[in-house]
């Protein structure tokens, strides 16, 4: 048998590379505060090693004749595929997110480090929804007494009236003065409530989270109730070569055009309706999935 | 809700107490009360399981108070069939006796949560993943503990019975570890993102994969060792990484 399928297919290789895999793994989540060891050479180097490992374990029981039975071929060289899909895909994929405020249009993605890629369409924002299981309300809460928040409301709270001004659900102050509502999202909710001291009318702002003005006066804090967002959604407007198509995009429903998947992976509330989508280009992604498939059913076979 | 749980945890203590006392003194009827007790603590979480689920409208798999639950009936569930399985031996059962009132007190520290599920656990993913994990995590803890106990007994049978569920643990992790990269890939676009429990799921396969190919090379002894050195993996995979390492999976 060839020297080189004898020396590679040895257990002792398997056993060192795993060890090295583990402790370099371990250092690297624990330890490690600069890059990533699993780019670095020594780590693709055990990673080589285990795979020739598999590769000529493999093949030396072929050669030997050896009856395994034939999960032992599925969940090995579904190792093998798994790591070559993964290789692939880390040399040839496309991968960056792009930034859109609601109108904006875009065919520009930044990867994880910063390098800009140019996909051969543009993405137009044309809405960003977000969807809660109910409908969040705003809230007083005091000593065992909660108080919905509606504006004009009157209560009557440890022996004070209190009236509910204004609620704004993203309070801000324009270049004039006024407070307004910056966007529609609960970014900095804050109520206007007045009361009668002295026989004057005082007013203040209670924020959500933060101790409230003239917090002496008061224990009432805001909340809001049935915050829970279930979903997000982006409503985009896909332009290429002089058409357009209209798409959604949410959390875990990816959309794909051309050879690009979109994903819905964050948004940023306080620039209003604003959202982050992931678009990659991965061709290779099925051989790993492949891989996946074949240890799958290899380990299914074995366990039976 | 919270007096089943107190209920449990008061069982499965005097279980734990009277199989003790069983042990030293060899009173064969505190072996059968012990028995009754824990498979009482654990019926009556069953219970809570159930109503608890009915008030989350939803199988509870998505945080730390819920997969400990179900991770804890799982272990026992699993323990319970292989004490039937092997002539009712009240020693396979140590895992339980033992583990019971740890978990029903993790129980007891961390608190309920009757939120919704946040967007991206909305998948069918979730149960296929969860379940798998969970199941992956309660062979390997059984099989660990007991792998601990088989090095004090002078006999090392059911030797091939913690290879048998060594095996389980494996391919169930191998799906949990499949289902959660194919899940990602559809939720952030990428199969494996070097997320702390990713890598640590990763490094407990690697684990176990080289127990399992080292097995016909290594000792009966060695091999119980590495099964109880699995636990640290496991535990850390499971809880170490939440509290110490955070990432994408800081919530379960």
């Amino acid at each position: 048998m060839n020297k080189f399928v004898i020396l590679f297919s040895d257990i002792k290789i398997f056993v060192v590379s795993s060890i090295f895999i583990i402790i370099l793994l371990i250092y690297d989540t624990i330890f490690n505060k600069g890059r990533s060891v699993v780019s670095s050479w020594y780590f693709l180097f055990f990673i080589c090693l285990l795979f020739l490992n598999i590769l000529f374990c493999s093949i030396k029981k072929i050669i030997q004749n050896q009856k395994m039975p034939f999960y032992f071929y599925l969940i090995h060289i579904g190792v093998l595929v798994v790591i070559i899909g993964f290789v692939l895909s880390g040399i040839f994929k496309i991968e960056g997110e792009m930034f859109l405020k609601k109108d904006d249009e875009s065919n520009i993605i930044y990867s994880v480090d910063g390098e800009m890629y140019r996909i051969p369409y543009r993405i137009k924002l044309e809405d960003f929804q977000i969807e809660y299981y109910k409908n969040p309300f705003p809230i007083l809460v005091g000593e065992n007494k909660e108080y919905n928040v509606v504006e004009g409301k009157t209560f009557e709270y440890k022996g004070v009236i209190y009236k509910i001004e204004r609620f704004l659900n993203d309070f801000v102050m324009d270049e004039k003065g006024n407070f307004i509502n910056r966007t529609e999202f609960f970014n900095n909710p804050a109520v206007m409530i007045s009361y009668f001291k002295d026989n004057k009318k005082e007013k203040i702002w209670l924020f959500e989270g933060r101790s409230a003005h003239r917090q002496q006066l008061s224990d009432l804090k805001l909340k809001i109730k049935d915050l829970d967002i279930k979903n997000f959604t982006s409503t985009i407007r896909i332009i290429y070569k002089g058409n357009e198509k209209m798409a959604k995009v949410s959390v875990n429903m990816p959309y794909k055009f051309l050879d690009y998947k979109i994903y819905q992976t964050g948004y940023d509330p306080v620039e209003g309706k604003s959202s982050i989508l992931t678009i990659k280009k991965d061709n290779y992604s099925i051989i790993t999935l492949i891989g996946f498939i074949l240890i799958g059913i290899g380990v299914v076979l074995w366990i039976l | 809700m919270d007096i089943m749980i107190n209920t449990s945890l008061g069982f499965s203590i005097l279980a734990m107490i009277l199989y003790i006392f069983y042990y030293l003194k060899n009173f064969e009827f505190l072996k059968k009360i012990s028995l009754y007790f824990l498979i009482f603590s654990w019926f009556v979480t069953l219970v809570y399981l159930v109503v608890f689920a009915f008030k989350l409208t939803r199988i509870p798999l998505s945080n730390q108070y819920e997969s400990v639950l179900i991770l804890g009936i799982f272990m026992f569930a699993i323990n319970l069939y292989y004490y039937l399985k092997n002539n009712r031996k009240i020693e396979i059962l140590i895992p339980s006796f033992f583990l019971s009132p740890l978990i029903f007190s993790i129980l007891n520290i961390l608190e309920p949560s009757f939120r919704p599920l946040m967007p991206a656990l909305r998948s069918n993913w979730l149960f296929f993943h969860v379940i798998t994990a969970m199941l992956s995590y309660s062979f390997f803890i059984i099989a660990g503990i007991l792998g601990f106990v088989k090095l004090f007994e002078k006999d090392n049978e059911n030797h091939y019975l913690l290879l048998k569920m060594t095996k389980i643990g494996f391919f169930m992790l191998t799906l949990g570890i499949i289902t959660g990269a194919i899940w990602a890939e559809s939720a952030w676009g990428r199969y494996w993102s070097w997320d702390p429990k990713e890598t640590w799921s990763l490094i407990t396969w690697f684990y176990y994969a080289f127990i399992l190919h080292m097995f016909k090379k290594i000792s009966k002894k060695n091999f119980y060792i590495m099964l109880f050195i699995g636990i640290f993996f496991i535990i850390f995979t499971y809880f170490g990484v939440n509290y110490l390492l955070g990432g994408l999976h800081s919530y379960v």
